[in-house]
């Protein structure tokens, strides 16, 4: 049964729940999407004539661009399932209400206009949000495999949804069908709740990431400018575009003729509910037995012919004999090809796309162009059927003149993307994380061989990533080859893409685990494992071999099997392996030269399986004296994820070799050490290099508790932590757009920001004041070298550290209401040194800012120079005599050290006492220069 | 010996490290090691390993080849600087001309700065490219 489900839908262990779950979903949501359609459509028919379809399909564009851009700005800030949930709650609560007002026949000409576009939007905004939704679902990979199989659950919905129509209209009447909705949908907000408990959640955060990088890559360049700029997109454009017109018409012309041959409501609600789920069918069997035999044998050009050409024919048969049986057909031959071989046609030249640009431009072509034709085909059929009375068979001919079009672009198309294509293979531009189908087309199978058999090794791994989900015996004898190329990358990859094959190369993947390579024996176990009948009892017989290399790898490969696929936890039992190799470390039996990698991949195992037991191992690896062991011990103790082990972590960040691997080991950790690492922040105790490390920690966690951590912490750090604290909350706001950041908070520290600025700007002045007066002589003695030196320094510290409050501010102010990247783009355009691009963004600021901030950052930045800068200053106490003393109070250690040498080598005058205590500071910078001072004070004594 | 701030000051002529703040010379000036060498004594030899870079604080320092002199290093400048970025062996022999007052700086100790602090790898970039253009321009001249 596994192996069928396995060959049929490629769902493997530890997916199968979740996989159901979505199919359910989307079947459910089809379903009722397929049961309010023909609804809508009798309704409108039975109360006005077909002739009143243009004005409704006008509404329909222009209600979706207004709720698109409301959706979109709630949709950003609302977290993804509280945003499906209220919405969908919302569909259920309008549906009853349009369930009480149908039952109480209810037909005011509003409502019907209403409903028909209220079931427009709906269709789009669950499928849209089903998408979005299973994207967090499933990552990339598993997308590729599971989408197929989903998407079924939609098709079959729709099927039922139509037939369900068909039965019961008749039975319970047309009012009571939009109850099986309600319950249908009601049953969707189950599956959401446990759906994102199980699985989204944990997948969101890290995919609004990406997301955010992606809307980044493009935000130079608006969608309609990216459309324009290529060949390839402005035919992809057009193509949708003109097919959505047809598409229209073609609708117009099936009502008008169903409602001419039918009066009664009911009647006219099952006869639509039949043919749409009889579309659905014919759909399903044309993706089935046709789509990919078409790729495959005619490729991409002939897949995107068909849909034009059979609703040509439709067309002219409509133009000829516009009969109930024409219409029916132009009807099916329209929907059928389009949701099946013209699709995958589509989704098949946008391949070569960018993922960024594809991204953008998606959204674009599904709102703008999609609304704007379907408007500017309510326009058409207004002018032909009201100014200028043209009969249903006659609009044909609009259809057949944009058919015609449409073909020729078809052709152009065919022709870029051939092009496209291979320069994206040969830039390696094609995003392997977003792109979704499969690679079946003739054309692309010659290029990826091509590739596959060149030397290019590189090429040849990039072809792999794209082949990873694809299943065609041409690529077998290639496959049987690179099995054997010298790079074990390429080795390990092949094993990867041929997990999508039947028992295929088993004999080749056998002989591969006598490799030298780990990586290479671990794959080749982990491709037996995927297709054997007993994967455990091929692991055990693995885990028992004679050979200790092929044992260990079996280990590693144990526990990721057990990671994946918490089942297995319970049927395979590793521990006797971990004792036996912690005995065989101990009595030292391993050569000495595999000792280290023997450690390192046990430690390995015990943090992907998480083996609690075993945790003293880690820890005791923890001090090992191998720092490649120290490692892996800190990233299996973060894959553990065991509270444990986050003091010790800590710790490691004050250690640089270490640092990189315990701050990531941290971040996987997640929300579990974050109360640990606050209190690491906070502690006075702690070295500054961790305190330092932190911040960039909890930027990578990204929860609301670490944003306020991070402004609790912000008044009690010293300057390179708190500059830290500042990037980790810029960081934070940018990857996670839902994090809330305290108005109040903010705001507080933009003006600690602006008072350090103004603080930093008296220190400067009378310093300067100090040194004029030792060059006029009235300081004595005259400056020494090192002395001219010292104050140089010190008055560079004081200038970067009045450019860095500013830098702070703009991050700062970037965390409020103004957008980050506006600010970002201000703040570069102000300091790149273009003069006009200056003027333009300090005008944007003067736009943006207010008043008070205003006047202080325009007058900063308009200054030529610090030394020229003019600032009204409230009196602050500082002067010319208590400057330096002030800084020494301060809580910036670096401009204190500073500080401190230019009193040693100046000679001024300081206070003693507290330059003693500086001797015994824990900054080294700061006792040193301390002692320094003291000891030149004594001197001039 | 020199205090880090002393280090600093030194630092900030050093053409590689132009752009870093000061408090980021301090960083680096942390990781250096202060050595004195007496006249005539040799710092590496052609052929060997390279993971050190050397600042010459006071005195000279011949680079030569198989007898050849290839350059001679002095107060502010840098020698060695190719052993932080890879792993081939010294194409020079450096020795000291004079007693020779010099800031070692381990290629391991500062990879882990550079990973920490990321406007240091920042500044030693635009350095690079200020001193590859400048090279650019006079080739082209």
């Amino acid at each position: 049964m596994r192996r069928l489900i396995r060959r049929f839908f490629d769902i493997r262990e530890g997916e199968g729940l979740r996989a159901l779950l979505m199919f359910f979903y989307i079947f459910l949501l089809i379903a009722s999407l397929l049961i309010v359609k023909p609804v809508r459509n009798s309704l409108f028919l039975t109360r006005f004539s077909a002739e009143q379809l243009p004005f409704a399909f006008l509404l329909v564009a222009i209600a979706a661009v207004l709720v698109t851009i409301i959706y979109s700005r709630f949709a950003n800030k609302i977290r993804l399932n509280v945003l499906i949930l209220s919405t969908t709650g919302l569909i259920i609560l309008q549906l009853l209400g349009f369930w009480f007002l149908l039952a109480t026949a209810y037909k005011a000409a509003w409502f019907i206009y209403f409903f028909y576009v209220w079931v427009a939007i709906f269709a789009v905004i669950i499928t849209s949000q089903f998408w979005l939704f299973a994207n967090y679902v499933f990552d990339a990979r598993e997308a590729r495999r599971l989408f197929g199989f989903i998407g079924a659950g939609a098709i079959t919905g729709g099927i039922l949804g139509g037939y369900l129509t068909n039965y019961l209209a008749a039975l319970i009447g047309t009012a009571n069908l939009v109850l099986v909705c309600v319950f249908f949908i009601a049953i969707c907000m189950l599956i959401i709740q446990i759906v994102w408990k199980k699985s989204a959640r944990k997948n969101y955060r890290e995919r609004m990431q990406q997301q955010k990088r992606l809307q980044q890559k493009t935000s130079e360049k608006s969608a309609l400018s990216l459309i324009l700029n290529s060949k390839h997109l402005r035919y992809f454009a057009a193509i949708v575009g003109i097919s959505v017109i047809v598409a229209n018409i073609v609708d117009y012309q099936f009502n008008a003729i169903a409602a001419k041959t039918m009066n009664n409501k009911d009647e006219l609600t099952a006869f639509f509910g039949f043919w749409l789920s009889t579309l659905s069918i014919i759909s399903l069997l044309i993706q089935i037995l046709f789509t990919g035999r078409i790729l495959k044998y005619f490729g991409v050009g002939a897949s995107l012919f068909i849909l034009p050409v059979s609703v040509l024919l439709g067309s002219l048969l409509i133009l000829f004999y516009p009969a109930l049986w024409a219409g029916i057909f132009l009807k099916v031959s329209e929907g059928a090809f389009k949701q099946s071989v013209n699709k995958a046609g589509l989704e098949l030249v946008s391949l070569p796309i960018a993922a960024a640009v594809k991204n953008k431009v998606k959204t674009f072509i599904d709102v703008f162009i999609d609304n704007l034709s379907t408007g500017i085909s309510g326009l058409l059929l207004l002018v032909l059927t009201l100014v200028f009375k043209i009969n249903i068979e006659f609009i044909s001919l609009l259809s057949l003149l944009l058919i015609l079009v449409w073909l020729y672009l078809n052709g152009r198309l065919k022709a870029e993307y051939i092009e496209s294509f291979r320069t994206a293979i040969e830039k390696r531009s094609i995003d392997l994380d977003t792109q979704t189908v499969n690679l079946d087309d003739a054309a692309v199978i010659d290029s990826m061989i091509k590739v596959l058999d060149g030397r290019n090794e590189r090429r040849i791994l990039y072809a792999l990533d794209l082949l990873e989900n694809v299943k065609n015996a041409r690529f077998l004898p290639y496959f049987r080859k690179l099995i054997l190329h010298p790079s074990d990358e390429v080795k390990v990859k092949v094993l990867s893409v041929i997990s999508n094959y039947d028992n295929e190369l088993v004999y080749e993947t056998t002989a591969l685990l006598e490799s030298e390579s780990h990586k290479v024996r671990a794959a080749a176990l982990q491709h037996l494992c995927a297709h054997s009948l007993n994967p455990v009892e091929t692991l055990e017989k693995a885990l028992y071999q004679d050979d200790f290399k092929i044992r260990n790898s079996a280990l590693i490969c144990a526990a990721m099997q057990m990671a994946q696929n918490p089942s297995l936890r319970e049927k395979l039992d590793i521990s006797p392996i971990i004792k036996q190799i912690q005995q065989n470390l101990q009595a030292k039996t391993y050569p000495p030269a595999d000792e280290i990698y023997i450690k390192a991949n046990l430690a390995q195992a015990i943090g992907r399986a998480r083996l609690q037991l075993f945790f003293p191992i880690l820890h005791h690896f923890f001090d090992d004296a191998e720092i490649n062991v120290r490692l892996a011990a800190i990233t299996a103790a973060g894959r553990a994820c065991e509270v444990s082990f986050s003091k010790r972590l800590i710790e490691f960040l004050d250690i640089p070799s270490l640092r990189k691997h315990a701050r990531e080991a941290l971040a996987e950790c997640g929300e579990s050490s974050v109360v640990l690492l606050a209190e690491a922040l906070q502690n006075p105790a702690v070295s500054p290099a961790i305190k330092i490390a932190v911040p960039r920690v909890l930027a990578l966690i990204g929860t609301q508790d670490v944003v306020e951590v991070l402004f609790a912490a912000l008044a009690a750090v010293d300057q390179p932590v708190r500059r830290q604290i500042v990037k980790a909350l810029s960081l934070l706001h940018e990857s996670f757009p839902l994090l809330k950041f305290n108005p109040r908070q903010v705001q507080q520290n933009i003006l600690q920001e602006k008072q350090a600025y103004l603080n930093n700007f008296l220190f400067f002045r009378m310093h300067k004041k100090v040194i004029k007066e030792f060059i006029s002589g009235k300081r004595k003695p005259p400056l020494s070298t090192a002395a001219v030196l010292a104050a140089s320094l010190l008055e560079k510290t004081l200038k970067e550290r009045m450019e860095e409050s500013m830098k702070r501010i703009f991050r700062f102010l970037g965390l409020s209401k103004l957008a980050g990247t506006d600010l970002r783009n201000a703040y570069k355009a102000i300091y790149g040194g273009q003069t006009d691009v200056r003027a333009n963004a300090i005008e944007y600021l003067e736009n943006v800012l207010e008043p008070d901030l205003k006047s202080f950052i325009i007058q900063v930045l308009e200054a030529p120079a610090i030394e020229k800068l003019r600032l009204t200053i409230k009196n602050t106490g500082i002067s010319k005599q208590n400057c330096y003393h002030k800084i020494l109070t301060g809580n910036d250690n670096w401009l204190k050290s500073c500080t401190l040498h230019w009193l040693a080598c100046s000679g001024i005058n300081f206070d003693t006492v507290l330059v003693q205590n500086f001797t015994g500071h824990k900054d080294l910078k700061i006792a040193q220069s301390a002692r320094l001072a003291l000891q030149n004070h004594s001197q001039e004594i | 010996m020199l205090t880090v701030v002393e280090k600093v000051i030194f630092l900030q002529d050093v053409d590689i490290f132009e752009f870093a703040s000061s408090e980021d010379l301090s960083y680096i000036a942390m990781i250096t090691e202060e050595i004195h060498l007496p006249e005539n004594e040799k710092i590496y030899s052609l052929g060997d390993a390279s993971d050190t870079m050397y600042l010459i604080i006071s005195g000279k320092v011949r680079l030569h080849r198989n007898g050849e002199e290839v350059m001679i290093a002095q107060r502010k400048d840098v020698f060695g600087t190719w052993a932080l970025f890879d792993d081939e062996p010294r194409v020079v022999t450096a020795t000291c001309m004079q007693d020779c007052q010099l800031l070692r700086l381990e290629r391991e100790d500062f990879f882990n700065l550079l990973a920490d602090h990321s406007r240091i790898t920042e500044g030693i970039l635009k350095s690079m490219a200020k001193r590859l253009r400048a090279l650019l321009t006079r080739t082209t001249n």
